[in-house]
């Protein structure tokens, strides 16, 4: 990839951030959790687009922005009030300002007419602000269309060509030419307070042409009278040049404001010049005299200033700057703070520049990889040092159980490295819930809360999707309309609550909604009338509330343009799953439902339980099991053909035979002779896997055999133990459904055997 | 001797933009993220740089804030500043101006015109 | 690990069809894989079974930390499966961005051919072998047969 394209992509990611800022500060003002700080983040957000966006010449963009940051500044100086009606205006902004940069980077249209009259109306708001008459709307009109501003916008809108007017040092050694100017050059103290130099400002002028420049040094006193500070010389400078009178005062364009200068262009004819100069030889010499001054002479615009120590000289400037914000550099530290304490968990904000690095992805991975191999090898390492005789108590076991501490705290240190606080993708939820509430006539108020809960990146990535249809679901399903509400005794506005959390070692994610609950009488019908359930089924309430999550249900009658993209909540529940999550519904009728769904915290690493079944090793992950026994052949039941129960306590559960399931064994294990994994699957339906002894329990670096194989039915992953072989990580549900193909959703009917 | 330049910009697109463009003209770029960075990266420099280039609009401490930091100490006054602004707006060129800046380049800046005025200002 | 002989240093070769051959036995027989497609040749450690996998699918092995997918290659040419010694040799190769092992007896040869020497598979080949056989070449008497590596792998794993 060329240093460019590189750069563009580095804009767009860029744009990402900034667009994320752009959308919670916009939000932190709607809440009125706003301070001067948030205002201003939220300009350069939108300021800082626009820059970008003019280095890659994306007109539409760079024109959106601009309008979009000159209504910002206008709330930004305290001149446009933030209204609800306004943020709304800017929220929808933000909008198409983000689909704007999608179109940028992906290519596609812009919806021009949404984004011409967003424009309308964001200009209507600087009118406003300035207490004028709001523009003509000019709905209708490209975006791209140059902006026609008029009158209205004196402050730079006009202004899009953005043409780099700023310097320019001409082709080298100028040449002469037909335009000639006198310039008389008087600097200021100030100017050399600036590091600016009239040496390299009549270095510039000698490139534009051949010219002439005579010193006048009249007013420099005598040595000993002399201010380091000051500034004695008055330089004439006759030019003549093919340049015109733009670009000669172009030169001087840094240096005008702090020196008295005069540029008029001359007769064509050749006059002879009246001024009759000093000797600037002369005066060079006077300051070489000095003998502790370094000053040059061979300079012929001279060196100006004895020193550049111009402690006073720099006073008026400084005097004429406007007064920093004394409270804005301390501010930023604050909001961040808040949040942090807000999200409880997890890391304190954006923090400063100086305190953060960016790392390539890649690296970090690597680095995981790497970590993983070094805790597979120091166990490896250990087990063949004891099987080699090695003593418990000898001084080298110590050091094995140091390596061992050191290696574990390695693991989790960068596996921190890659967590991320979840936030990125609640930040996306604002505008998802904007959307689905515009679509479906509803009205929304999103909450989120622990945006700063951290999760290792490889989840947070996957995280986007099941909360995406969750909240889409929340939404569309869970709230009622507005005028459903009112009679109901709510308020119009339903809430969506979106809070993560840490529990025992997973992520927890709830979706909650204040409508009207799932509607269980409703829901039992549909799963009846498709034979999803038989029509005398004994369900309990959370059993039917988990009906919604079985494969070809949909509780929405008729197709809405939210749900009838055929993402039911089965293909939620199956994509939480994959990743090793689990999903689940709790409703109260008339006050809502919460959806709860946990996750590992990684997908890197897995807890588990490490047992022997026939002649090989595999891994349970410890999440899925409950407790494990040894069955008495008093407890264990044949139940039909091959089929056999376990008896576990008051309840009959189905025996799953894991050496036979994995092909590894065509016999049928003796239950007595090994033991019992008690298990719940993603569904809550619970089964006993029967193996024949338990190693014991470790955590396991999870290795994909997809990369290299490609999936195996019942087996999730591989991993490689200490003794460097590879095992295989069990599959739970897939290995309990696939020894019950009559099972159905709810293995109820044979715990209720027992009962 | 390679020259160096101090860029400051909050804008990583920028920041990428201006050390390739500077780079490849034989430049050593240092970089930092903001004024306050600015400040503390140019602490930590062992020489001082030839030219510092800076946007404005940046948090914890903007271009004007950071400039007039820079020429509160006597012997930063030499630096040549060059600020960066995406407005051909007079009055951020008058306030940068009279917080000591010694010139601007105006963005989207074009490569050659950057490195004409870094020539410009720097000896 | 069997100790390979040099290359040939063939004058009539034309170095642009010339290509390397890594050559191996399975049994009796003679059969090479394309050097470029090799990435590294090791000795036989167990394998862990795959559940449900076909029956020329050894299991998996650790390659330092990636788990490598083994195929027996004389099962998957419908010869009777191997049975792994410590002699036995893995043949890593990679096809596309998959990694896998191909088990066989020994490695025998280096070999630097041109196309020419290539002649199309006989038909009495079963038609399994033909899937997996580019072709064959007589070299100093001997009868080496070309394995193309692409379709090694079952197939219906990769649609996951």
């Amino acid at each position: 990839m060329d240093a460019m394209a590189e750069i563009r992509q580095t804009f767009f990611e860029e744009c990402a951030e900034q667009l994320a800022e752009l959308e919670a500060g916009l939000l932190a003002i709607e809440n009125d959790e706003a301070d001067s700080d948030t205002v201003n983040a939220v300009f350069r957000a939108v300021h800082s687009i626009k820059g970008g966006a003019g280095a890659f010449s994306l007109d539409d963009l760079v024109h959106f922005a601009h309008v979009f940051e000159t209504t910002l500044d206008e709330m930004r100086s305290g001149r446009l009030e933030s209204s609800e009606k306004v943020v709304k205006i800017m929220l929808r902004s933000a909008d198409a300002l983000a689909d704007l940069v999608t179109v940028a980077r992906d290519g596609g249209t812009a919806d021009a007419e949404r984004n011409a009259a967003l424009i309308d109306e964001l200009k209507g708001l600087v009118a406003l602000a300035k207490g004028e008459e709001p523009p003509a709307p000019s709905a209708g009109k490209s975006a791209a269309a140059p902006a026609s501003d008029g009158p209205v916008y004196d402050d730079g809108m006009g202004d899009l060509d953005f043409t780099p007017v700023a310097v320019d040092l001409s082709d080298l050694m100028g040449i002469g030419g037909d335009n000639r100017f006198k310039i008389v050059f008087k600097p200021s103290p100030r100017m050399y307070a600036k590091a600016n130099e009239a040496n390299r400002v009549l270095r510039d002028v000698y490139a534009l042409g051949e010219a002439k420049v005579v010193c006048n040094t009249s007013e420099v006193p005598l040595l000993t009278a002399i201010d380091p500070e000051g500034a004695y010389l008055t330089f004439t400078i006759e030019l003549s040049t093919a340049e015109s009178e733009e670009k000669v005062r172009e030169v001087f364009e840094f240096v005008e404001f702090d020196s008295d200068l005069s540029i008029e262009a001359l007769p064509d004819e050749d006059d002879d010049d009246d001024s009759d100069d000093p000797d600037i030889a002369d005066i060079l010499a006077r300051i070489k005299a000095t003998p502790d001054d370094e000053g040059g002479a061979d300079d012929v615009s001279g060196k100006d200033e004895p020193e550049e120590e111009p402690a006073k000289a720099a006073e008026p400037a400084k005097a004429e700057a406007p007064k920093p914000a004394p409270e804005k550099a301390a501010a930023p530290s604050a909001p961040a703070a808040a949040k942090a304490e807000a999200g409880g968990d997890g890391k304190g904000g954006g923090g400063g520049a100086a305190q953060t690095i960016r790392v390539d992805l890649e690296r970090v991975d690597r680095l995981i990889d790497l970590v993983g191999e070094l805790v597979i090898h120091q166990v490896m390492l250990s087990q063949r040092a004891y099987q080699a005789g090695l003593a418990r108590a000898s001084d080298v076991a110590v050091g094995f159980d140091e390596l061992e501490q050191l290696t574990r705290e390695i693991q989790d240190s960068v596996m921190a490295i890659r967590a991320q606080p979840v936030k990125s993708v609640f930040q996306r939820l604002p505008r998802l819930v904007r959307e689905v509430a515009d679509i479906s006539g509803k009205q929304v108020r999103l909450i989120t809360e622990g945006e700063w809960t951290e999760v290792d990146k490889t989840v947070i990535e996957r995280l986007a999707d099941p909360l995406t249809h969750m909240i889409r679901n929340a939404i569309d399903h869970g709230l009622e309309k507005p005028e459903d509400r009112l009679s109901a005794g709510k308020t119009e506005e339903g809430v969506v609550r979106v809070a993560a959390m840490h529990r025992s070692g997973r992520i927890v994610i709830e979706i909650s909604d204040d409508g009207a609950g799932i509607n269980r009488k409703r829901v039992k019908d549909i799963a009846i009338k498709k034979g999803l359930i038989p029509a005398e089924a004994n369900l309990s309430d959370e059993e039917i509330d988990n009906l919604i999550f079985l494969p070809g249900f949909s509780t929405a009658e008729k197709i809405s343009s939210l749900s009838g993209r055929g993402v039911g909540m089965d293909v939620v529940k199956r994509s939480i799953q994959a990743l090793g999550g689990r999903v689940s519904i709790t409703s109260r009728p008339g006050k809502g439902s919460t959806f709860t769904m946990s996750l590992p915290l990684t997908l890197a690493v897995l807890d588990g339980m490490i047992v022997s079944v026939g002649d090989q090793t595999v891994v349970v992950p410890l999440t899925a099991i409950i407790e494990t026994l040894q069955p008495k052949a008093s407890e264990v039941k044949s139940f039909g053909g091959d089929a056999r129960l376990v008896q576990v306590r008051d309840n009959f559960l189905p025996l799953v035979d894991v050496a036979r399931e994995l092909g590894y064994s065509y016999e049928q294990a003796s239950a007595t002779g090994g033991v019992a994994i008690l298990v719940e699957a993603e569904n809550g339906a619970r089964s006993a896997l029967l193996v024949d002894a338990i190693q014991g329990q470790r955590q396991v670096v999870i290795k994909s055999l997809e990369a290299n194989y490609g999936r195996v039915p019942g087996i999730a992953a591989a991993t490689i133990l200490g003794d460097g072989r590879v095992a295989l990580i069990l599959d739970v549900d897939a290995v309990v459904a696939t020894s019950r193909p009559e099972g159905n959703f709810f293995n109820s009917s044979m715990q209720h055997a027992a009962e | 001797m390679k020259r160096t330049i101090l860029t400051i910009d909050d804008s990583r697109t920028m920041r990428e933009m201006l050390k390739v463009t500077l780079a490849s003209s034989g430049f050593t770029v240092v970089q930092a993220e903001d004024g306050q960075h600015g400040i503390e990266v140019l602490q930590g420099m062992d020489i001082e740089p030839d030219v510092i280039i800076t946007d404005i609009n940046m948090p914890r401490k903007d271009g004007f804030q950071f400039i007039e930091e820079v020429r509160s100490n006597p012997s930063r006054r030499a630096i040549p500043i060059l600020v960066l602004t995406t407005e051909s707006d007079q009055e951020k060129k008058q306030r940068a101006r009279l917080a000591g800046a010694t010139g601007w380049i105006v963005k989207p800046f074009d490569p050659t015109k950057l490195v004409d005025a870094i020539n410009r200002v720097a000896a | 690990m069997t100790t390979l002989s040099p290359p040939q240093n063939d004058n009539r070769t034309d170095p642009r069809s010339a290509r390397e051959l890594i050559a191996f036995c399975i049994g009796e027989q003679e059969f090479c894989v394309d050097i470029m497609s090799v990435r590294e040749i090791r000795g036989w450690t167990q394998a862990t079974p795959l559940p449900h996998a076909p029956s020329y699918v050894n299991g998996v092995i650790n390659l330092r930390g990636a788990v490598l997918p083994i195929v027996d290659l004389a099962a998957r040419l419908g010869f009777p499966r191997t049975v792994p010694t410590a002699r036995s040799v893995i043949i890593v190769v990679r096809v596309e961005q998959q990694l896998f092992g191909l088990l066989v007896d020994a490695v025998s040869d280096i070999l630097t051919i041109t196309d020419e020497l290539l002649q199309p598979t006989p038909d009495l080949a079963s038609d399994l072998a033909k899937t997996f056989v580019r072709g064959v070449m007589a070299i100093e008497g001997r009868m080496i047969s070309l394995i193309a590596t692409d379709n090694v792998l079952p197939q219906y794993q990769n649609v996951a």
